[in-house]
């Protein structure tokens, strides 16, 4: 028989999957030591603290991490909330602390775990693990640092610039789930920032640069800190109501100002961006600090016309994985209902004359 | 069976998931949407889309719709482009058949709830009967703006000045309207609608309809509503002709002269042919 469309004939959709599925060999944990930065990709995108079941979402979608994301979601999708306990960004229990606006910082800087400086040689090597730089977790403490464990708490680099009266005050964020409410990323700061905490990250690198090369024009950032740690997970106790730790998440923050004084700006003051992510893609932080920034700046211009990057909009339609990836990829779903409405009015476009009334209105 | 006793004999064969796969606060939301927009007709309601086990733009709105409004006694029919046995319809009637245990069919005078991609049956309808439609795009106005933030006031003001003008230019450059599928629609005298993505052909048939029609765009996060015996006006100006799709001949299996007909290959040639499968099947192709 002729080709009508991708039907199920006989089993199509089970066969289309075995065929696609190869022998995977390894179990979960695997995934999760090592290649903890893709678990964490994943977790983060997912807006799902779960490292095991990340690494499994990831084994069985064949390591496609848009995949990967979206068997996580569905599955915390089905889960019941038991509430929200909002955590200071200070209760981060810091294993990493970099300070780029300032040299000797009070609390000192802690490199921590980092490929950063490491050099970028391909190892082809199969011997274990010996070459330097290769492996998180090495010995990688910051220069003048030498201590093996950081200190407990580090003071905010950023308070000193706010006691100052430099930083322009941004309002306390709401604690907006998008996924359980209608929610507009334009109009609420919160729903913004939980997008941008669980952005898909090569778009979110994409809008972050665009800002950084240009088309964001109120834009000369400088990262005043990166943290990387864990976060306390706590919730309400059922019967003092007060807040009872129960776990923690690995997290990483980054605190962005922008400087610019020109075409009489109304604020003198540096713009403050704060971004976070689950996991230590810190790109992903500082990305989703940056845009918060210039979405923060662009508004104060309220004349100004607004750049893909700095334009709230814009950025809650472009920045979700899911949404992006899924109605990019139903083009591959039949269309010729569709297309045979097109072929008609391209048929009908091409004729000068227009109908009448009485031939399309039988 | 009382309803419950229904549902608990179902629960062994649904893997630890809820009737209808979604919780039931999640169900609660959709319906006081769908409730919503039934008393707003045309008018799209925002509600918290959930993240499914499909993709979004992969039907998972009107999934969504579709899990919430699905009871115990409900058939059930899925089709896509007019053909039940299309992949993706396949594998979203495989999920709620699984999650709800329904009864399935391909015949639409069969089915109480039918979740559609692309065409409304050829079949009459009637009022004991409900359409889902899986909707790519939610707003009729994105022709004129991508920008929700404007097109939503427009909507508001109800000023559609700049669809009208649209339509006019296309008519001064052509002669004729240049939509293709969706085409826009007045519901009710009132919000400007997208017929999304039915051809032309089918948009009429919206109008006065006896059943219930329900749109759920999953990724745009947006349901909207015809009710029963509502008003349905395609947009067009009074002096120039609203066109459905044409057809050069009648479809080359069932004959039919009066169905919406797609091109395929029939014994090694190009011809025209019902794309409501199931109907051009019982017209009597008999193959």
């Amino acid at each position: 028989m002729g080709y009508t469309t991708v039907k199920e004939l006989s089993g199509a959709i089970d066969a289309a999957a075995r065929l696609a599925a190869r022998d995977t060999p390894g179990d979960h944990a695997d995934l999760v030591a090592t290649l903890p930065l893709l678990v964490d990709q994943v977790q983060a995108e997912a807006g799902v603290a779960e490292p095991r079941l990340a690494g499994r979402a990831l084994r069985q979608a064949h390591g496609d991490i848009a995949r990967a994301v979206s068997l996580l979601r569905a599955w915390a999708a089905t889960l019941p909330r038991h509430g929200s306990h909002r955590v200071d960004a200070d209760e981060l229990e810091v294993t990493r602390r970099i300070t780029p606006a300032f040299r000797e910082p009070d609390g000192g800087q802690y490199l921590g775990a980092s490929l950063d400086y490491a050099t970028r040689l391909l190892d082809v090597d199969d011997r274990p693990d010996e070459s330097p730089g290769s492996g998180i977790g090495d010995d990688a403490n910051g220069a003048g640092h030498a201590a093996a464990t950081p200190p407990e708490r580090f003071p905010r680099a950023l308070a000193a610039l706010q006691d100052a009266g430099y930083v322009a005050e941004r309002g306390r964020a709401s604690a907006t789930d998008r996924t359980r409410v209608a929610a507009e990323p334009g109009r609420d700061r919160g729903a913004l920032l939980q997008l941008l905490a669980s952005a898909e990250t090569g778009s979110m690198i994409a809008m972050a640069y665009t800002a950084i090369r240009g088309y964001g024009t109120r834009q000369d950032p400088t990262l005043v800190e990166l943290r990387a740690g864990s976060l306390p997970v706590e919730v309400a106790h059922p019967q003092t109501g007060q807040p009872v730790r129960v776990g923690a998440v690995a997290a990483t923050t980054a605190e962005l100002v922008l400087y610019r004084a020109h075409d009489d700006h109304v604020d003198r003051r540096f713009t403050l961006g704060v971004g976070a992510t689950l996991g230590r893609v810190e790109r992903r932080a500082i990305a989703a600090a940056l845009l918060d920034a210039g979405c923060a700046r662009a508004r104060m211009d309220a004349a100004g016309r607004r750049e893909p990057s700095d334009d709230e909009e814009f950025l809650t339609i472009a920045l979700d994985g899911q949404e992006a990836t899924g109605f990019l990829e139903h083009l591959k779903l039949p269309h010729h209902v569709t297309f045979t409405s097109d072929l008609d009015r391209i048929r009908a476009v091409r004729h000068a004359a227009p109908p009448s009334i009485e031939e399309t209105q039988a | 069976m009382s309803a419950l006793d229904a549902l608990l004999a179902q629960a062994d064969r649904r893997d630890g998931y809820s009737f209808a796969y979604l919780d039931e606060p999640s169900k609660r939301e959709i319906r006081r949407a769908l409730l919503k927009a039934v008393c707003v007709p045309g008018h799209q309601v925002p509600f918290a889309s959930r993240d499914m086990p499909v993709a979004r733009g992969w039907g998972s709105g009107g999934l969504q719709v579709t899990l919430a409004t699905i009871v115990p006694t409900d058939t059930i029919k899925v089709y896509d482009q007019g053909d039940d046995d299309s992949l993706n319809a396949k594998a979203l009637r495989g999920l709620i058949a699984q999650t709800t245990g329904v009864a399935t069919t391909t015949d639409a005078r069969q089915a109480t709830l039918i979740q559609t991609r692309h065409r409304i049956p050829e079949d009459p309808l009637g009022e004991e009967q409900i359409m889902v439609f899986q909707v790519p795009i939610a707003d009729p106005l994105r022709v004129v703006s991508a920008r929700p933030s404007v097109t939503r006031r427009m909507h508001a003001e109800g000023d559609y000045e700049a669809i009208w003008l649209y339509l006019y230019e296309d008519h001064v450059h052509y002669g004729r309207s240049s939509f293709t599928h969706s085409y826009p629609v007045r519901v009710n005298g009132g919000y400007v609608m997208i017929t999304t993505p039915i051809p032309r052909w089918d948009a009429p048939r919206l109008h006065q309809a006896p059943f219930l029609s329900l749109f759920g765009a999953g990724r745009e996060a947006r349901v909207f509503v015809v009710p029963p015996y509502t008003e349905v006006v395609p947009l067009r100006f009074e002096d120039r002709a609203f066109e459905v799709e044409r057809f050069d001949a009648p479809c080359a299996r069932c004959g039919s002269n009066d169905s919406y007909l797609t091109e395929e290959h029939v014994d090694g040639r190009p011809a025209l042919v019902c794309s409501d499968t199931d109907w051009c099947r019982r017209r009597g192709h008999g193959r």
